[in-house]
């Protein structure tokens, strides 16, 4: 029901900061500016339906059932699951909600992604700076650009802008290798 | 269609391209070396997007579990060390060029710099936090005042809307103060047992770095010198460039794979465009000499000559490849996330060998 720490500290001095119960700014003894804003959320109690309290003083409780004793974090929103509430998902721990809202929104669960345009961006002005690598690298560019149209891609918005240019330069460095492959034959012909 | 069916679909493109709609962008975002804080709102949540080098992690905060939002603004006059040094640098860079009599050169950065300067002294920074119950993290994208007050405003309408109403006298009672503890002198207070002693070499960069840097540096300051007073490329940096380049990037990314590339590990990234880049002066500089010796035509062979002899193009170069070589320098030395610090292994230029 309360601020945690670090949000209950100026930043700067570490003095203890009294917000005022309006929300107005308040200024630090060090000088600095702080307000803060709370919401109904933290006066919610952890487990409304449950009425036993936690055993043990130190241990953490389940997020759902207040008189369980938590096993475990959800690795998608990080509440604390009891051992009824874990759900192993492949190397993952979830929490029910987590996948309940996986049931109608499927990118709820979607931690990290690989942007496989930058890479292949950067592997082709590499290799357009150092042109002699890039009889590899224009070929390990346009590869990643494809890739980089087929992969799942960034869950906010971006365009793929990289990647066009990254496959249009590679395809570019790729032509000037074989115009030169076929100019050194025909010179060594004639 | 079962949860298992739709989690694995999610590997699809299409399903993917359909769902990059449905986030905002807030104002505000926080660069680092190729590292990038920004902040969407979603539908029902607050989307907190890390961009690495290669990759975006994501952390989402649902507005039903947001408890509390604080903004404290920075100290008046505090910017950071590197920004300080950067300007230095600029301004280094601008005497070095006027005493070499580049005037246009220097007038040009001077300007640069003054306007740099400006825009950074000027500019009022800050720090957020928001609360769940699951704990307390902090949104380093909001770090501009000016654009913090904008995004707060937008999250503090989406969290109010989705959380029930309460009175503001209510709301109040969480920013109350406790009371202080009484004070209980304790005559002799127990000890903890000490520590072990912290070994010096824990947190020193791994001496292989710190030389391929330092010879990086060496490199940079010596193309400037011989850009200025001895208008001669050098005939091994070819060799010792692409020995550089070898070493700095394709054992480190075949070591640790391209995905574990972050942070700090940057640095490795425009070490070897300082390599590139002296390979391509010297490269142009070569190329027009030769090409000047043959070309037939007298005009072709005045226009090599001209580009051979442009002496402002390769000073600008090597300012460019020296401040790069710094700025590398500067990012690994100040490196926050180096993962030699977690895990109690050398600190190298990629992290920590314990990856």
């Amino acid at each position: 029901m309360k601020l945690q720490p670090p949000l209950t500290h100026c930043h700067v001095c570490l003095a203890t900061i009294p917000y005022p119960t309006g929300g107005e700014p308040v200024t630090c003894r060090c000088g600095v500016v702080a307000s803060a804003r709370v919401y109904p959320a933290i006066f919610r109690l952890r487990g409304e339906s449950a009425g036993e309290p936690v055993q043990g003083e130190g241990e953490s409780a389940c997020f759902v059932h207040s008189e369980k004793r938590a096993v475990a974090a959800c690795d998608s929103c990080g509440r604390f699951v009891c051992a009824l509430c874990r759900i192993e998902w492949g190397s993952r721990v979830l929490c029910p909600a987590c996948i309940n809202a996986a049931e109608t929104r499927t990118d709820l669960l979607v931690r990290s992604r690989t942007l496989y345009d930058t890479m292949a961006l950067v592997v082709a002005v590499s290799s357009a700076i150092i042109f002699t690598l890039s009889l590899i690298a224009a070929p390990v560019a346009i590869y990643l650009a494809i890739r980089a149209f087929r992969a799942p891609r960034s869950l906010v918005p971006r365009t793929m802008v990289r990647a066009w240019f990254a496959l249009g330069l590679g395809l570019v460095e790729v032509g000037g290798w074989a115009w030169l492959l076929v100019y050194i034959v025909m010179k060594a012909r004639s | 269609m079962g949860v298992a069916a739709r989690l694995y679909r999610n590997e699809g493109a299409k399903l993917m391209a359909a769902s990059t709609s449905e986030y905002k962008r807030l104002p505000g975002k926080k660069s680092r070396l190729l590292r990038r804080d920004r902040l969407y709102l979603g539908p029902d949540h607050l989307l907190l997007v890390r961009s690495l080098s290669f990759s975006e992690e994501y952390r989402r905060f649902y507005f039903s579990d947001i408890q509390a939002l604080v903004l404290q603004e920075r100290r008046k006059g505090y910017r950071p060390v590197v920004e300080w040094i950067a300007i230095g640098v600029c301004a280094a860079a601008t005497g070095a060029l006027m005493w070499a009599q580049h005037e246009i050169w220097g007038t040009l950065l001077a300007l640069l710099t003054i306007v740099y300067a400006w825009f950074t002294l000027r500019r009022e920074d800050c720090k957020a936090w928001l609360q769940t119950a699951a704990g307390t993290a902090e949104l380093p994208a909001l770090c501009r005042m000016r654009s913090a007050r904008k995004a707060l405003a937008a999250i503090d309408d989406r969290v109010r809307a989705a959380q029930p109403s309460m009175a503001p006298e209510e709301l109040g009672r969480a920013l109350e103060t406790p009371p202080p503890l009484p004070i209980q002198i304790v005559e002799t207070p127990p000890q903890p047992p000490a520590l072990p002693a912290v070994s010096e070499d824990i947190r020193r960069p791994s001496p292989l770095y710190v030389a391929g840097f330092a010879a990086l540096l060496a490199l940079g300051g010596f193309k400037l010198y011989t850009a200025i007073f001895a208008p001669r490329a050098l005939p091994w940096a070819m060799p010792i460039g692409y020995l550089a380049f070898v070493a700095l990037m394709i054992v480190p990314l075949l070591r640790h794979g391209v995905k574990n590339i972050r942070g700090s590990r940057a640095a490795a990234v425009f070490s070897s465009l300082v390599i590139a880049g002296s390979i391509g002066t010297f490269a142009l500089r070569w190329t027009t000499s030769q090409a000047s010796r043959n070309a037939q035509d007298a005009n072709t062979r005045k226009l090599y000559a001209m580009v051979e002899t442009a002496e402002p193009l390769h000073v600008a170069v090597a300012v460019i490849l020296l401040l790069l070589a710094v700025w590398g320098l500067i990012a690994f030395l100040l490196a926050e996330e180096a993962a030699g610090e977690r895990s109690g292994a050398p600190l190298t230029l990629f992290g920590s060998d314990r990856l």
